[in-house]
């Protein structure tokens, strides 16, 4: 199950393509299933194409629901360690 | 979600010899679920989720209202029905288009601006006005011209001597139900049902062969009965679409047929109405498994050689359609 991680829009590109930045990686992307996408839009990402385009606030509430997921990941990890 | 997915295929004279698939184990969001109130939990399902997040979200509501004892009401379904539909039609879009593209097969502008238009009018809370007119100009209403035909045509020959698959469906969710109640995460990472090696997704619902053309073939004729389904033209959506229920332990369960195959989800809250369980099984583990249907259909497949052979093997992975990124990897050998 693909993560709709928010990858922010740094830089439009010529021929529907992007910059964006996903947790400080630069990545560049397909933004030719989306429309009106600015800089500093946020976009989810799947095999290198923007799918869905969100406002800074939605990706907000969306990383802060991952932070929590990869926290309670992590801890199952560790206690598998620890078992 | 599964952690990335690894095929790797030994050729020899242009005949698949052997093939291995290693899948990351899936790292699902169930545990951020726990304690939540239940009713936050399947629009966070729906937000974490890129390409399923319309059935997470119904899979998770129906499976919580199980657990608490409520039926699911005529029109809750009805409405979940049409969402199912609406993602089916965006997702197999997506999915088609984003593969023949990675393999530099061209879309006409006209084409790719009807793509954009379908993709759009599938969100949720999109009118879907254009939808129709956005498939007519793909050619996917007859396929026989434009864009569908040469996606068919790409995907190679009909099928011939091509054998049917092992479906999972709707009759398998008790068992299936079973085992993810009792194995859990385990389960959920490498489901199996005894003497079976099933399939789900677009060819398995249709029980067509396995031939690479009669995937798409699949894929394309859900399209269009989904989008009957959306103008009212169809009738009502097949009921195994969509089933809920509770277990003997008074955890809900809901089975929902997303666009690549059929997904289940348990639920189970307390009093004060907060999750307390939760289990996902996605259906990139049934297709995606190591000893599963994809594994299974490459040894013997003519793909010829070095990039042919490459773009022959990647098409038939983009149509048993993973969840997540697969990578490839070719060498000659006598097998693995």
């Amino acid at each position: 199950m693909c993560l709709a991680i928010p990858a922010l829009v740094t830089e439009l590109l010529p021929d529907d393509m992007a910059r964006v930045s996903l947790d400080g990686v630069s990545l560049v992307i397909s933004l030719v299933l989306v429309e009106n996408v600015a800089v500093g839009d946020y976009v989810i990402l799947h095999v290198g194409y923007a799918l869905t385009r969100l406002d800074a606030a939605e990706a907000e509430r969306t990383l802060a629901l991952l932070d929590e997921a990869a926290a309670a990941h992590l801890a199952i990890i560790a206690a598998g360690a620890a078992a | 979600m599964t952690g990335g997915l690894a095929l790797e295929v030994v050729l020899s004279g242009g005949v698949v010899r052997a093939a291995r698939l290693r899948a990351g184990r899936p790292v699902t969001l169930c545990q951020a679920m726990l304690g939540r109130p239940a009713a936050e939990v399947p629009a966070a399902f729906e937000r974490l989720y890129a390409l399923c997040g319309r059935s997470h979200r119904i899979a998770a509501r129906f499976a919580l209202d199980a657990a608490r004892g409520r039926d699911a009401t005529g029109a809750a379904r009805q409405a979940a029905l049409r969402d199912l539909a609406a993602e089916r039609v965006g997702e197999h879009l997506r999915s088609t288009f984003t593969t023949a593209a990675s393999l530099g097969l061209p879309a006409e502008p006209a084409e790719v601006a009807a793509l954009r238009a379908a993709f759009a009018a599938t969100r949720p809370g999109a009118p879907g006005a254009e939808l129709d007119a956005s498939l007519a100009v793909l050619g996917l209403h007859t396929a026989s011209s434009g864009w569908a035909a040469r996606m068919l045509d790409a995907a190679g020959p009909p099928a011939d001597g091509a054998g049917t698959v092992d479906a999972l469906s709707a009759a398998d969710d008790p068992a299936v139900l079973a085992s993810l109640a009792r194995l859990g995460g385990a389960f959920a990472a490498l489901p199996h049902l005894p003497l079976r090696r099933p399939e789900t997704g677009a060819l398995a619902r249709s029980l067509g062969t396995g031939a690479p053309r009669d995937r798409l073939a699949a894929r394309f004729a859900e399209i269009r009965h989904a989008a009957a389904l959306l103008r009212g033209d169809a009738g009502d959506a097949p009921a195994s679409w969509f089933a809920s229920g509770t277990l003997p332990d008074g955890s809900g369960f809901a089975a929902v047929e997303t666009p690549r195959g059929r997904m289940h989800h348990l639920a189970a809250v307390d009093a004060q109405d907060r999750v307390t369980g939760c289990a996902v099984l996605a259906p990139t583990e049934w297709n995606f498994h190591p000893d599963g249907p994809l594994v299974h259909a490459l040894p013997g497949l003519r793909v010829g050689a070095g990039a042919a052979a490459e773009a022959r093997l990647r098409w038939l992975v983009g149509l048993f359609d993973p969840c997540v990124g697969c990578s490839l990897t070719l060498r000659e050998g006598a097998d693995a």
